[in-house]
């Protein structure tokens, strides 16, 4: 009886203190940040947005929630300052976006900062969608919510369904931002924007430890996507108006050493298909009229990079690095890039016609 | 409920060198290993278990062959009583620290994933009370709660880990071998972590029911190796070394971000801490075991646990909470895992031909 009486009071100790009732939040009393805006402050180093989510009856973030804007040098302090704008504690717990601002991207240790304590802080999924805009990204924010976009879940749930099943842009998630940032020393964020009363994805603002570097076209952004292998659901249109639906795409990369200079040769294999009947001849000229486009978009991108930006977002130093470390080193990271010449290679199938992609 | 010869089976040793070796798969291991091993840490990590499962074998077929009894009483033919007492108590003490950092490790991950306010005196006092009452059981209960959070903490991890076979890019493991930006030999330093407490096989083997052959315990120091050689190959893969290195758990991290197709759970998280929490808790477990062995007195009982409580709250925070548990786990395991368990081998090997 004894031990019984002992064994029930262990029982009722440890569901008592390790259920974790101390830290208990209702739900009700939770302010969930769907989306973060980050801006340059100006009495402090940035001027955040949260954008809540409203539950109503027909589910969470149907509607625009609540919008708080503070400033402060840190999430957290910012979170705090948050907390005495609203009846309900901030949580960071189900953020699906951060969008940053052109003034916050230009400032590369400011925004590196930021990154960091998003990447470090418990609450933050790494699967978290990062986002860049030219505009404020407080005015971008509060637009979206007054169109009643519910810009959190419109976006999540773009990225969900769409965007990898049309591939014109790339989700770019906080934990391969950060290994890109570290490995590339630099990286292309999405650009968002709200145009005609309607919300745009395209393009994107590239930066890294040299600075800022401007605007990427969605042309070059396809170019990326393209040596990235994830141009499945791409759409090409070439001069004569024929459309190519990208089934997928395979990108292999070779380095070696010409005439001291890096060779780097990338190997396109595509497969597509077209609307339309057509002879074998007429396809077999339209599959080299599209490797033509392909690989001459991809060299202006990179020649883009090189010459105009300086920067290497695609990561061509560190592939250089995997598969042949001792010509990395010969040439040095700094320089391993701007040694390189590229051969690019598409070789496009096209396996089916007369019925859509 | 127990056969009360005080025996474990085979089955068991094997797997509580398995879970004790990979609480410092979760935790220790990964973060040390990717800033100095780097991407060939796998490979670093494979070539440790060979070593370590050579050395072990040795040591207990001289043991085995001595037939002088236990691992106590190995250390006291050698050394006398007083003195073999004297070196019990001192590789106890050690094992126990080394339980209390584990310890202080587990309360601060259950910290920062879950009981965010609840003091870790409360969670620490908790779990060193299970423990207590664990010993209830002797060696043959603690070989039983192994074998019970083998299958519910392992198995779960082991359906995570399938998606990401395919949802990894492997190139991120290149170059394997630089030897520019990899320090080997300290590497090989660190991937001994996942045989801390590599006494307790010495201590554990003497109670394993009919063993024959110490293959059996060749083979879990393998499976261990190979097993935490995958997981640390999927940790760099999927974050890089540069990235793993800058995190304080990556392996926790990496196993929470794999995507699981048509799961019913979005993170998985519960899992992985669930896999987490059952290993470092049959290492600070095992620290007590040991313990007993040295002496079963209750006053003993008390002595323990306040040494595991106080080495808990020594350390200010878990960076010094690790390095002092790699540290100590280091130079104790030089002299009480290597220096000592070969003495004791070389001396029951001579005493034998003596004999015949």
């Amino acid at each position: 009886m004894r031990k019984f009486i002992v064994l029930l009071f262990c029982v009722l100790i440890y569901s008592f203190t390790l259920c974790g009732c101390m830290d208990k939040i209702e739900a009700e009393d939770r302010g969930y940040v769907i989306t973060m805006g980050v801006d340059k402050g100006v009495e402090n180093k940035y001027e955040f947005s949260f954008v809540t989510a409203s539950l109503s009856d027909k589910g969470a973030g149907t509607s625009g929630g609540d919008i708080i804007k503070v400033s402060g040098d840190s999430i957290l302090e910012a979170i705090n300052k948050g907390d005495s704008y609203t009846n309900k504690l901030l949580y960071l717990g189900q953020l699906k976006n951060v969008v940053f601002s052109k003034s916050i991207v230009e400032d590369y240790q400011l925004f590196f900062n930021v990154l960091s304590q998003l990447e470090s802080n418990r609450d933050v999924s790494v699967k978290t969608v990062i986002l860049g805009t030219e505009s404020k990204s407080q005015d971008l924010i509060s637009i979206i919510s007054e169109n009643e976009l519910s810009s959190g879940v419109y976006i999540y749930d773009f990225y969900k369904n769409s965007a990898e099943k049309t591939s014109f842009t790339e989700k770019t998630e906080l934990e391969s931002l950060m290994i890109d940032l570290r490995q590339n020393k630099s990286v292309v964020l999405p650009l968002i924007s709200f145009d005609d009363n309607d919300l745009k994805i395209g393009g994107g603002l590239l930066t890294g430890e040299k600075g800022f570097k401007g605007v990427i076209s969605e042309d070059y952004i396809m170019s990326g996507i393209w040596l990235k292998n994830k141009a499945e659901g791409a759409v090409i249109v070439n001069s004569n108006g024929d459309t190519l639906s990208v089934i997928d795409n395979y990108c292999k990369y070779d380095f070696n050493e010409k005439n001291g200079y890096i060779t780097c040769n990338i190997d396109i294999e595509a497969r597509g298909s077209i609307d339309g009947l057509y002879s074998s001849e007429e396809i077999e000229s339209m599959e080299k009229d599209f490797e033509n486009m392909i690989e001459d978009n991809i060299l202006k991108y990179i020649d883009f990079l090189k010459y105009e930006c300086m920067e290497d977002p695609l990561g061509f130093s560190n592939r250089l690095k995997k598969h042949n470390k001792d010509l990395y080193y010969k040439y040095g990271e700094e320089k391993s890039f701007y040694s390189m010449n590229f051969n690019i290679d598409c070789d496009l199938k096209i396996k089916s016609t007369g019925m859509g992609g | 409920m127990f056969s009360s010869n005080n025996k474990i089976s085979v089955r068991q040793i094997q797997v509580l060198i398995f879970i004790s070796g990979f609480a410092s798969c979760f935790t220790v291991l990964p973060r040390f290993l990717a800033n100095t091993g780097g991407n060939s840490g796998f490979i670093i990590i494979a070539l440790t278990s060979i070593i370590v499962s050579l050395f072990v074998a040795f040591c207990l077929n001289a043991f085995e062959k001595s037939k002088k009894g236990n691992f106590k009483n190995i250390v006291e033919s050698l050394f006398g009583k007083y003195f073999g007492n004297i070196i019990y108590f001192l590789m106890t003490i050690k094992i126990l620290v080394s339980g209390g950092l584990m310890l202080r490790i587990l309360c601060e991950v259950i910290r920062e994933t879950t009981l965010f306010k609840t003091h870790i005196s409360l969670t620490g006092g908790i779990i060193i009370i299970l423990c207590l009452y664990s010993l209830k059981g002797g060696i043959e209960g603690f070989g039983r709660l192994g074998e019970i959070i083998f299958i519910t903490a392992f198995i779960p991890i082991l359906i995570i880990f399938a998606p990401a076979v395919t949802d990894t890019d492997y190139t991120n493991i290149l170059p394997i071998i630089d030897i520019k930006n990899q320090n080997i030999v300290q590497g090989f330093i660190v991937s001994l972590c996942i045989f801390f407490g590599i006494e307790n096989i010495f201590m554990e083997y003497s109670f394993v029911n009919k063993i024959k052959n110490v293959r059996s315990i060749v083979i879990s120091i393998l499976f261990l190796g190979i097993c935490t050689s995958v997981v640390y190959f999927f940790t760099i893969t999927r974050f890089g070394a540069e990235t793993a290195s800058s995190k304080l758990f990556p392996v926790i991290i990496m196993l929470d971000t794999v995507e699981i197709p048509g799961a019913f759970i979005e993170r998985q998280f519960i899992f992985v801490i669930w896999a987490v929490i059952a290993s470092a808790f049959v290492f600070i477990n095992s620290s007590f075991i040991f313990g007993i062995t040295f002496n079963k007195n209750k006053f003993f009982k008390i002595i323990y646990s306040i040494i595991i409580f106080t080495f808990c709250f020594i350390p200010s925070n878990i960076t010094k909470t690790l390095e002092w548990f790699y540290s100590v786990n280091i130079f104790g395991g030089i002299v009480f895992g290597v220096l000592l368990p070969f003495i004791l081998a070389i001396y029951c090997i001579i005493d034998r031909r003596k004999k015949h």
